[in-house]
């Protein structure tokens, strides 16, 4: 059952990165097919924190961050009210809780002024303690970021996709790729569980199973590891938290939903079992975050959690992304994200749009090339 | 925190039957044996309490002489070498064999070469509307209040069917309190594939029996109502009155301030699924089962499940059951099991036999595993109804875990426990697959709630693995 | 109205809701709260009335607070000389 297509694009993985891809290019008229796996935002991109911050961000992805942020705001024209409500906007602190903490965020703030960056901005101790009299001490101020906030990730990716599917893009859930290859025309053919199709394009999201997809393609072979970051949700409880919190120089992540519960985060990894899909869960390694979260609030102590669960995320060993053209012609890649791509995937997906359309980019996405590794195809 | 990294043979979770039968023979074979449970006492939900109350034939002999067959056990617990850990809430078995649990608001572990699951099970719900109104229990809470302080309330409704509801009526007859109705769901003709299954059966025939003489009892004694349907419980804030048709469609109105509702008892699996043993939907019983083997060592090696946990087959199987669990455990230990009955498997199979019977005799009929007005709670811990459940399964979901993400069903404290086989039925009708093929919801450690001081204790104690 | 028909052994006293209230030793509050009509101790995320449903641990409705704020079952608190609980529902709208 093969499928021709005219300038057709074949997206492989349904995270937010392929979904918001698919959404852009359905909106400039190009035929697109999108093949998932499992479900739509099954796994990474559907089950972290669901931070939507541009705090913090690698010196490098910036320019994306703020760009996405950008149209983060215009997310109800996008995917409707509905699948936008999902995203709260509210405001991000990484406070410093010790002398080593409160020297990393000074140089980071420098370090942004100087590339010219002025959305971090550094809070004192009294600052800091005012914007949030809740928590407790020791703290040595902190950055923050207007307008950072959270979303609930399954939601975004599932607008974006309804979204794509109203310009008429086709996306087949419960659908794996297994194989693909480049005929001398530069036609791709794509085995899959749903039969075969034809692409004159083919981009990779396919987050923690993309460098194996890449290998399989005859492209680059790229440094990629898969991992489980875990998360912990607790029972509603009274409101007392309206930021996102993390802790310079140390690991956490901790917002109080619109429900009331808590959710703790910040990437402490398990194992991930990427042949049979599995997230694994190691409660106890938690426990240095969960005890940093119970020191700045201490009425979280007495919480009940509820759940704990990790999802599969895919890590480059420089903490960016691989995102831009494969080796090969009419591959384009996006993966790579390493625990922090949920808030760029608009920007991305736009920009594997361009990049699918011959079109230059909005950013420079030189920093995130394939080729960084010098990982050749084999 | 307390850590207790040396290495048992065997520990226990449960101390029902099954874990009871289970500890005695390990613990006479030689092997270590620690015994978790929640409760203050051993016994599970079947011998309740049956450590203190078997002295007080007295206060406690309407119970009947099947809860007194428990001491015998009791008195063998008693006098082995089991370490027992009662108020032992466990949250998290792992694949090394670590079980954390939770006692007194401080977070545990301990670990063993072998684990036996023997947590029972826990009423199938039946999600009849208004079930959420206080004065509205399980006949499995009315049992407990039966063992635990010899309690009951007067001028309740039963409603329900089942061999533990007849029991549990008989008990509260013989106890002394009145009973307002009996509003028995069963149908008024008894399914024709039971009788299939009374060849076998008859090896338990004086269990049958015995049954059959409670409901003869109970219809005789009673105002009692057989073929009801379409219940509804209703008040301001707490049950006051309840509705219902009868088998000739006449409606009726009681008022009443207690309902005790039961339709059997499925495994308690949250524990096996989040420790992530292989699991198989029993379209008999209608509930998901462990995978095991013969002596219940299930897709973890070393890990057991025995009695109602694996399988509903009640308290004479559940310890022949465990006999075999830790029969198979000691033998893997490198001992010699001692204690071993003679036949066990003869037993077992003997204590099975009524099994099919009695599964298709008090199968719920579809209308009281999904509730039939859209208004009644699915989801206790989020206040879901049925009209929610479908609104959210319209949006086109493939199972229960995409379910959650659009309206929360199954995300609550329980973990899907009281609305888990009702989400999966009715997503097997509105899906029109049969429900073994819908998968149930992805669970995770902690099984139960752990305060989040709790967690961030286990980062005081570094090195805790040895 | 729950009430039990053996004699009662030692007791001790819990106070609910700051109201002291006689229990058996280590009879579950639960079963206490029951005998004294108190049939509701939380409310659903909607605001309805919720109490004891299982007595054993699985229904998570019979949600009590603990003095150091922790929420607790109270079908699995046993009742010890001195315990404080808390409901979140006020018991005394609750009938005879």
């Amino acid at each position: 059952m093969g499928r021709k297509a005219e300038h057709h694009v074949l997206i492989i993985g349904g995270g937010i990165q392929g979904c918001s891809a698919a959404y852009f290019l359905s909106r400039a008229g190009v035929p697109v097919t999108l093949l998932e796996k499992d479900t739509i935002g099954r796994h990474a991109s559907g089950v972290n924190a669901g931070g939507v911050r541009r705090l913090g961000r690698d010196l490098a992805e910036v320019p994306l961050s703020l760009a996405s942020m950008d149209i983060w705001k215009d997310l109800p024209q996008m995917i409707g009210d509905d699948a936008a409500s999902a995203f709260h906007p509210a405001f991000y602190i990484k406070a410093a809780i010790d002398d080593k903490g409160r020297q990393s965020g000074h140089d980071r703030i420098r370090q942004l002024e100087k590339a010219g960056f002025g959305h971090e901005i550094w809070l004192n101790e009294k600052e800091l303690k005012k914007k949030l009299p809740q928590l407790q001490g020791p703290l040595l101020g902190g950055i923050l970021v207007e307008g950072d906030g959270w979303a609930v990730p399954w939601r975004i990716v599932r607008g974006f996709a309804e979204a794509a599917r109203k310009e008429g893009a086709e996306i087949i859930e419960g659908c794996r790729v297994n194989g693909l290859r480049q005929h001398s025309s530069g036609i791709w053919t794509v085995l899959s569980d749903a039969g075969s199709f034809e692409a004159d394009l083919v981009i990779n999201c396919a987050g923690a199973w993309a460098a194996r997809l890449s290998r399989e393609a005859g492209d680059y072979d790229l440094p990629l590891t898969a991992h489980a970051p875990m998360l912990t949700v607790t029972e509603r409880r009274p409101f007392v938290l309206p930021a996102v919190l993390g802790v310079l120089g140390h690991t956490l992540s901790l917002k109080q939903l619109d429900t009331g519960q808590f959710l703790i985060g910040g990437g402490v990894r398990a194992k991930a079992d990427l042949a049979a899909s599995r997230a694994g869960l190691m409660i106890p390694e938690m426990a240095p975050s969960i005890r940093l979260a119970c020191q700045l609030l201490p009425e979280i102590s007495v919480a009940g959690v509820i759940r704990c669960w990790s999802g599969i995320e895919g890590y480059m060993p420089d903490n960016l992304p691989v995102i831009g053209a494969g080796r090969l012609p009419g591959l384009v890649h996006g993966f790579g994200f390493s625990a922090h791509g949920f808030q760029l995937g608009p920007a991305v997906g736009e920009a594997l749009a361009d990049l699918a359309q011959g079109r230059q980019t909005r950013i420079s996405l030189e920093p995130f090339s394939p080729s960084r590794f010098s990982g050749h195809a084999r | 925190m307390m850590n207790d990294t040396s290495l048992y043979d065997l520990i226990i979770i449960g101390s029902g039957p099954a874990g009871m039968a289970a500890g005695v023979m390990a613990d006479r074979s030689g092997l270590s044996v620690v015994m978790l449970d929640d409760q203050p006492e051993k016994g599970g939900q079947v011998y309740r309490q049956i450590g203190k109350n078997r002295h007080d034939w007295e206060s406690f002999g309407f119970l009947g002489r099947d809860y007194f067959k428990g001491s015998d056990l009791a008195e063998e617990v008693e006098a082995s070498g089991i370490e027992r850990i009662h108020h032992a809430h466990v949250w998290q078995v792992t694949e090394d064999n670590d079980v954390f649990y939770s006692r007194g608001g401080a977070a545990s572990s301990v670990r063993a070469r072998f684990i036996l699951m023997a947590g029972g099970a826990q009423e199938r719900p039946m999600p009849v509307s208004g079930w959420t109104l206080p004065g509205v229990m399980t006949v499995g809470a009315v049992q407990t209040l039966l063992k635990t302080s010899a309690s009951g309330a007067n001028d309740a409704v039963f409603i329900g069917t089942g061999p533990l509801f007849y029991l549990t009526i008989w008990q509260y007859l013989r106890a002394g309190f009145r009973i307002r109705a009996v509003l028995d769901t069963s149908p008024v003709l008894p399914p024709l594939a039971a009788f299939f299954w009374m060849a076998p059966a008859l090896l338990q025939g004086g269990l049958l029996a015995k049954g059959w003489a409670w409901r003869n009892e109970i219809r005789k004694k009673t105002s009692c109502q057989i073929g009801v349907r379409g219940v509804r419980l209703a008040g301001d804030g707490k049950l006051e009155k309840i509705t219902f048709t009868d088998r000739y469609g006449k409606h009726h109105e009681i008022e009443a301030g207690h309902a005790f509702l039961h339709q059997g008892v499925v495994p308690n699996v949250n524990l096996g699924m989040a420790t992530g043993l292989d699991h198989r939907w029993n379209e008999r019983q209608l509930c998901w089962c462990p995978v095991t083997d013969t002596d219940g060592e299930t897709s973890q090696p070393g890990v057991f499940v025995a009695g109602d946990g694996a399988g509903i087959a009640g308290a004479s199987s559940a310890v022949t059951s465990g006999q075999m669990a830790a029969a198979k455990i000691i033998r893997l230990a490198g001992k010699t099991p001692r204690g071993v009955p003679s036949f066990l498997r003869l037993r077992h199979m003997v204590n099975t036999s009524a099994r099919p019977f009695l599964d298709t005799m008090f199968r719920p009929p579809e209308d009281w595993i999904i509730p039939r007005e859209g208004d009644a709670i699915v989801c206790r811990c989020e206040g879901l109804t049925k009209d929610d459940i479908l609104a959210a399964a319209g949006m086109g979901v493939a199972g229960p875990n995409q379910l959650k993400s659009y309206c929360r069903a199954g995300m609550g404290r329980c973990q899907a426990r009281m609305c888990g086989l009702t989400v999966q039925q009715i997503l097997a009708g509105h899906s029109g697959k049969p429900a073994g093929e819908i998968e149930y919801f992805r669970l995770r450690p902690p099984v139960r709630p752990v305060t989040v001081g709790e967690l961030a204790m286990l980062a005081e104690n570094d090195g805790q693995k040895s | 109205m729950f009430r039990s028909i053996s004699p009662e052994p030692k007791t001790v006293t819990v106070y609910i809701n700051d109201k002291p209230f006689t229990a058996q030793d280590g009879e579950m509050m639960a079963s206490v709260l029951l005998r004294e009509n108190m049939t509701a101790t939380h409310t659903s995320p909607q605001g309805q009335p919720r109490g004891p449903y299982c007595m054993m641990g699985v229904c998570y409705d019979c949600m009590i607070t603990l003095e150091d704020g922790r929420n607790e079952q109270a079908c699995l608190t046993p009742a010890e000389d001195g315990l404080k609980i808390c409901l979140s529902v006020d018991p005394s709208r609750e009938g005879k």
